[in-house]
């Protein structure tokens, strides 16, 4: 394809939501050629859900998530439930060769379709295969159907969220999904580091659930040897005091300000004026600040809320205390520093126009991004059974024909 | 030759702080030898709390156990001359080198990109920072809680009468060490294929902007910046709770249909459950749960919240452990609200032995770890050994390794190098 990090990569997508699709977008970022897997019958979260642009709800076309989820990608359209669908899979597998094959449905699913690990080991014995599911593929309560909230829910990560007075409120959506979408591509190219010395192919069984636990570990701990549940604490911290999120002038504005030692603490004084209660007996050491910390935020709010949340950020920074703007939707996308590292680029697609890819999280210093527009639904399903298959067009049409290739009339509710 | 773990034969020196260590530990499970460098008397991330039974000691620290198991520990003054010398004879030796400092402290130090470099050819250098290493905040001041405001991810999380929360832990800091790895670990297939080395830059605020779950793409579609929600989640433009009361606690269980994967499924199965004991009213086993997810667009909050009322109901029968049985025996979406102690008394995590024993021959005790982030069918992450004491191994790598006598290591622990 290129001469990026990845180039030469072949990667079959049968990932749903946001943990796979998103993982193997970074690697096809990268210069991997990936097959996205997908079907009208069920239509992918990411394109039935979530927001759409011209707030055009449920048209697929419109789905505002691929080009966060799945840009760089080719995508198919296969009903699986049909032998020929099975047939085009196996055809991709040995044909194509891919070097690694990654889904996410719930333990057993892959095994109907005939596409279970065992099976595919057969078709090209090193390959590398990426189970992503809630719980694990096997244990008690490995049937459980889950998106992002459940494990976000399961893995105390909502318990953590929150005020001590009231009850959790939960991490937002799908949080519990993208510690999974990390480490699974960590084990990815782990796995492809050690096949190039061993010539071997692994089965790689990720529990969503594991991965937010493990990365708790500490919260893990702190209940296995102390006994503690930990709970959640608003915008606390053990051993800091301001430290929390205040209100600002304007609609819904608010800036988190971190306070972590004495330095900072001189620097937030001198940034108020020195004003006569931070020097009382109260608030001059760390813990008559913690002591009071209610009363601490009070008044630190007092004085944030006639100012804007930017000017508190720049005052707070110069002089040296960690300050960030809370910043919304509108406000990440006019972000100076994700500007500067072109997060979001203009790019043309054929139904929208022009709008915002979304780039990964990464700057190497000699390899460049491949990063292309995210496929529509079925847009490849040509390119794959021509070009990588070398089907006819007639047994194309016939694929079309018996309801194999998926088309818009499949979705539900087309008539 | 078989490999026995996923990176044997590499070597990672792990420079971060904070939750960034999370990084070098993945590194480690995988099999990587990884060294942790301190400074002399120990990383101030041995001062973060909860420590073992409540003994406030550099040693003790549970946050440390927690992240640095797998590693080799050093310690190493690399503001001195001395250390600077040994610190690049370890780079000599070495694959990855991980460092959290403020962008262009390695610089400064003398240790840049461009010295280690010149040391070792091919090293990869990759610097975790909240902003990352360029731009107009790269040089601001850092915390958890700011990182955490910068990726949107604070501003949609909490109650929406009262200000932003975060999640009570460092997971900016341990999400940035996950990435550093996935950096790191680019860059070293790239090396395999090339032989060629490179730095490379994580900004952690980019990757924890993911974990709004695309909330910001609200803004990109719609010019609507998603709103705080508590307890609840959005149907269409509407509400539905995401976490209700049942007898005894929380669970977590949304109202949704639709023709996606598993909602209507799921829907239909808690249905079927609820009629199981007379708890679903006709009305209710009619609704086509596929149509639903188009139906709510048209609905209001008032009609929406009447649906969920035999929900509601039904949840306030069952305890959070029989809601979570059934819900995995019947593939339903839906869970207990978890905090530590039902996490650590989960027969699920048990019967995957999850849980790892790990001695601590110090503490005269064995304590039970997390395991690794997945099982591999070959070459399995393993727990090879606790987190280092401090200085634990300057014996064995400084003088075994790299050949310093015991003169000099006198001389350096004297002179407060080591």
């Amino acid at each position: 394809m290129n001469g990026s990090i990845f180039s030469g990569l072949k990667i079959l997508d049968f990932g749903a939501a946001a943990t796979v699709p998103l993982a193997l977008a970074w690697i096809a970022d990268y210069g991997a050629e990936v097959i996205k897997v997908e079907t009208h019958l069920r239509p992918d979260i990411s394109r039935a859900g979530g927001p759409f642009y011209e707030a055009r709800m449920g048209e697929i076309d419109h789905a505002g998530w691929q080009e966060w989820l799945n840009p760089s990608k080719y995508s198919i359209t296969l009903n699986l439930g049909k032998p020929a669908g099975k047939e085009i899979v196996r055809r991709l597998i040995t044909q194509w060769q891919p070097d690694i094959l990654a889904e996410s449905f719930r333990p057993g699913v892959m095994k109907r379709f005939g596409l279970d690990y065992g099976e595919v080991k057969n078709l090209k014995p090193d390959i590398i295969y990426w189970s992503s599911c809630l719980e694990g593929q096997y244990g008690p309560h490995c049937q459980r159907l889950g998106y992002g909230p459940v494990s976000t829910n399961l893995s105390g990560v909502s318990y953590l969220s929150g005020w001590p007075d009231r009850p959790p409120c939960g991490a937002p959506m799908a949080y519990g999904d993208f510690a999974s979408t990390g480490t699974g591509i960590i084990a990815l190219i782990s796995a492809l580091i050690r096949r190039r010395k061993t010539g071997r192919g692994v089965h790689i069984d990720q529990s969503q659930y594991e991965v937010n636990v493990h990365v708790l570990a500490g919260v893990m701990m702190e209940y296995m040897i102390n006994g503690r549940i930990m709970k959640r604490n608003g915008n606390g911290h053990p051993s800091a005091a301001p430290h929390g999120v205040y209100p600002c002038s304007g609609e819904d504005r608010w800036v988190a300000i971190a306070v972590l030692s004495e330095a900072d603490w001189n620097g937030f004084c001198r940034v108020l004026g020195q004003p006569d209660w931070t020097r009382s007996e109260k608030f001059n050491t760390l813990a008559g600040r913690k002591a009071h910390e209610d009363e601490l935020d009070r008044l630190v709010g007092l004085w944030t809320v006639s100012k804007t949340a930017e000017e508190i950020e720049a005052l707070m920074q110069e002089s040296g205390v960690a300050a960030n703007v809370v910043e919304t939707g509108k406000d990440i996308y006019e972000d100076r520093q994700l500007a500067h590292y072109g997060h979001f680029r203009r790019i043309d697609h054929p139904i929208m126009g022009t709008i915002n890819s979304e780039w990964p999280p990464f700057k190497f210093s000699k390899t460049t991004d491949t990063h292309k527009r995210a496929p529509l639904l079925g847009e490849h399903n040509h390119f794959v059974l021509s070009d990588i298959l070398e089907m006819s067009e007639d047994e194309i049409s016939d694929l079309y024909a018996e309801g194999v290739i998926t088309t818009d009339a499949d979705l539900p509710g087309a008539s | 030759m078989i490999a026995e773990t996923m990176l044997d034969g590499y070597r990672v020196l792990d420079l971060t702080e904070g939750g960034y260590l999370l990084g070098g530990q993945i590194l480690g499970d995988l099999g990587a030898d990884v060294i942790k460098i301190e400074t002399p008397g120990g990383s101030p991330s041995r001062d973060r709390g909860p420590f073992y039974k409540d003994i406030p000691h550099r040693e003790k620290s549970l946050f440390w156990f927690a992240y640095n198991r797998n590693k080799r520990g050093v310690t190493l003054n690399l503001e001195t001359g001395d250390g600077r010398r040994l610190f690049e004879k370890l780079v000599e030796t070495a694959d990855i080198v991980m460092e959290s400092f403020p962008p262009g402290h390695m610089d400064k130090l003398g240790l840049g990109y461009a010295r280690l470099v010149s040391i070792k050819p091919d090293i990869i250098v990759t610097s975790i920072t909240p902003y990352g290493q360029e731009g107009p905040k790269s040089l601001y001041k850092e915390s958890e809680l700011t990182t955490w405001a910068s990726a949107m991810i604070h501003s949609i999380t909490g109650d929406p009468d009262r200000a932003p929360a975060w999640n009570s832990y460092p997971s900016a800091g341990l999400m940035g060490g996950i990435q550093g790895v996935i950096g790191s670990l680019y860059a070293l297939f790239h090396r395999e294929i090339t032989g060629e080395g490179q730095k490379v830059d994580v900004p952690v605020q980019q990757y924890l902007l993911q974990f709004t779950t695309g909330a910001h793409w609200f803004w990109e579609c719609m010019k609507m910046n998603f709103p705080r929600m508590g307890r609840y989640m959005t149907a269409g433009f509407l509400k539905v709770a995401s976490i209700r009361p049942c007898k005894d606690g929380f669970v977590h269980w949304a109202l949704a249909g639709g023709a996606a994967a598993g909602f209507s499924d799921s829907t239909a199965r808690l249905v079927k459950w609820m009629d199981e004991e007379g708890m679903a009213p006709d009305w209710l086993k009619k609704i086509d749960w596929v149509g639903f997810g188009g139906d709510v667009v048209q609905m209001t909050q008032e009609e929406l919240d009447r649906i969920q009322e035999p929900f509601d109901a039904f949840l306030m029968t069952k305890t959070t452990t029989e809601f979570s049985e059934e819900t995995a025996r019947r593939g339903i979406m839906g869970c207990p609200v978890s905090n530590s102690r039902d996490i650590c008394s989960d027969h699920h995590l048990e019967a995957r032995e999850f849980w790892e024993p790990v001695r601590h021959p110090e503490l005269g005790e064995t304590l039970s770890y997390c395991g690794p982030f997945a099982k591999f069918s070959e070459a399995p992450m393993k727990i090879f050994r606790r987190a280092p004491l401090i200085g634990e191994h300057n014996r064995e790598i400084y003088e075994g390794e790299l050949g310093v006598s015991r003169e000099e290591m006198l001389l350096f622990k004297q002179a407060g190098v080591i």
